[in-house]
């Protein structure tokens, strides 16, 4: 062999080094990542003390997922399930994601495409809440939803979504300071002869918002309304802070209140956990070919 | 535009004007109010800063316990939003390298955002780092002794960084974005003149995405400050205190003893020292990160 043969030979292998290396690391990196969403899948059916690091079942068991969804634990609460639970979280859940969704896209619209005096400040003020944290929000708001006055409104209530009030009402008001946050970046990179275009053919602000703008904001939309659902599915401190008789407990009072006792295993909290982070896994599956940052995405915008 | 209604926006704002005056504006001044008074059964009564001297008045158990709490919440923060930083830029790097499969990659990484934050494998994560957990049994398999993990203040406290940083996905997908967006024709001329990967890296990667950097860092910085779940449910504090965030400390001083006011004082210090290392932050930028305009 020449020396250029060897050399190109050794630059080669170091390439082939190199990608062994880099796939290597990534996918030992993935597998890290995943492993406790992998055990936990195991461990659900794996029967007396907690399973072993491989997550395949020692002694396998189904009584975890049978009783799943029967009351966890606590009979005496007429007619609860988990089922219930899940239902309880979804009275917040479905009203913040909508109200979220749809109040932040028509500011974020007003700000970006219309012009009227004041416009400097609102955009201001959306920025500087951007980095508002909640805790400073949060014991006055307890204050006044807590208040003679308006606590009626929601306390005991027996109608659905109101008895978690506290929790989604200002998804109506915009509050997301993030999601509006999200829109404008997004508005700002569609052209605007679009609208000009639509305003030429005698359309209306609203037309071309609803008409015109929503397939292209489609992905933006799927996002945000993801990011919201995950957050506000995922929210602990809300429940905790406004909760009511247990009969109304979401998914997150009833998950840590499940100890190990003579009626739950381990094998029961674990199919229980499963039931209720599969609604994320589903949602985010349904939504994922939207997301903003997916490849077909980028690919168009090259 | 022409023949625009004057009133159209307004009438279209009315609902962000109504949520940043009723929960935002309202809640923000009466917060400082609040904290200024003193409430014994249904009479509240003005004290003027007194609950602020409770706090900082080492010698009181209700100073002790907020200053190791500030104490606590630096430590989590300074720990946990450098770490968050470093792993996702490094993953994003990777993924942003010609690799095949990346969709499943990138989702891989990206689904313990999606659930880390939900109780049940926040509980799961407990169950992992027990003394019988998934951790110590798989350092048994290299003849490790086990560690206990939450029966130690360092252990406590590594746990629940971990479970903050195993949720890097939102700021990879971002950091993957802004990398996207590094003109290639930089790479192409420093190919040229003779630079290697790892000094591409530093000298043009990581300068081109600075802005990103620091949108990530105030972000994770002012999220980070704000930690509940994983102390409340993991250590529920501990041990020994050892795990206290603020934001945990107010919610059982408020919420919990109900005693509104001293938490109202206490989140308007945490207020304070979120925007103080924000604005640290934005004016250190000028000495680090570069605008391309």
């Amino acid at each position: 062999m020449t020396e250029a043969q060897i050399q190109l030979r050794n630059s080669k292998v170091k390439k082939s080094v190199k990608e062994i290396l880099k796939y290597s690391i990534i996918i030992l990196a993935a597998f890290m990542m995943l492993y406790p969403l992998l055990w936990i899948v195991g461990a659900s059916f794996n029967e007396g003390a907690k399973a072993s690091f491989f997550f395949w079942p020692e002694d396998f068991t189904l009584v975890g997922w049978m009783d799943a969804f029967s009351a966890p634990g606590w009979g005496s609460v007429e007619g609860y399930s988990l089922f219930r639970a899940l239902w309880n979280t979804m009275q917040y859940v479905i009203p913040h994601v909508l109200f979220g969704t749809s109040s932040t896209l028509i500011t974020a619209y007003v700000v970006t495409r219309m012009h009227f005096k004041g416009k400097k400040l609102i955009f201001a003020l959306i920025i500087g809440t951007l980095l508002m944290p909640n805790t400073i929000f949060r014991i006055p708001m307890y204050a006044f939803w807590t208040s003679p006055l308006i606590a009626p409104l929601w306390e005991g209530s027996t109608a659905p979504f109101l008895p978690f009030l506290p929790i989604w009402a200002g998804s109506v008001f915009a509050v997301n300071s993030f999601s509006i946050f999200m829109f404008i970046q997004f508005f700002r990179t569609i052209p605007r002869d679009l609208d000009e275009a639509a305003y030429m053919d005698g359309a209306n602000k609203m037309q071309v918002l609803f008409h015109v703008l929503m397939p292209i904001l489609k992905p933006i939309i799927m996002t945000v309304a993801l990011l919201l659902f995950i957050a506000e599915f995922n929210d602990y401190q809300g429940p905790l802070i406004y909760k009511g008789a247990v009969s109304t407990y979401p998914l997150s009072l009833v998950l840590p209140s499940l100890g190990l006792d003579s009626t739950n295993t381990y094998a029961h909290i674990y199919a229980r956990s499963i039931v209720s982070v599969s609604v994320l896994i589903i949602v985010f599956f349904l939504a994922q070919r939207y997301f903003v940052g997916n490849d077909a995405d980028s690919a168009i915008k090259g | 535009m022409v023949g625009e209604k004057k009133w159209v926006p307004y009438t279209l704002l009315i609902p962000w004007i109504i949520g940043f005056l009723l929960f935002k504006l309202y809640p923000f001044i009466n917060s400082f109010f609040m904290s200024l008074y003193q409430t014994a059964g249904r009479r509240s009564t003005f004290v003027g800063l007194d609950n602020y001297k409770l706090l900082f008045d080492a010698s009181g158990y209700i100073g002790e316990q907020f200053q190791n709490s500030l104490k606590v919440t630096f430590n989590y923060v300074f720990l946990t939003v450098p770490l968050i930083l470093v792993v996702s830029l490094l993953i994003a790097y990777v993924l942003s390298l010609k690799i095949k499969g990346v969709g499943f990659f990138r989702t891989s990484f990206y689904m313990p955002t999606v659930l880390g934050a939900n109780i049940a494998i926040v509980i799961l994560w407990r169950h992992i780092f027990e003394y019988n957990g998934l951790v110590n049994q798989a350092l048994g398999i290299f003849g490790i002794a086990p560690i206990s993990f939450l029966g130690t203040a360092a252990g406590a406290m590594g746990t629940i960084v971990l479970l903050r940083v195993w949720q890097f996905g939102s700021t990879m997908l971002i950091f993957l974005n802004a990398l996207k967006n590094v003109p290639e024709s930089l790479y192409e001329a420093a190919t040229i003149d003779g630079a290697n990967k790892a000094r591409q890296f530093f000298s043009i990667t990581i300068p081109m995405i600075t802005p990103i950097i620091l949108f990530n860092a105030v972000m994770r910085l002012v999220e980070t400050f704000q930690v509940f779940n994983g102390p409340a449910l993991i250590t529920n504090g501990g041990p020994a205190n050892s795990t206290r965030v603020l934001n945990l400390l107010i919610y059982e001083i408020a919420f919990a003893g109900g005693d509104l006011n001293l938490g109202a004082a206490m989140s308007w210090i945490l207020f304070l020292i979120i925007m103080l290392f924000t604005l640290l932050i934005f004016r250190s930028s000028k000495y680090w990160v570069h605008y391309q305009d």
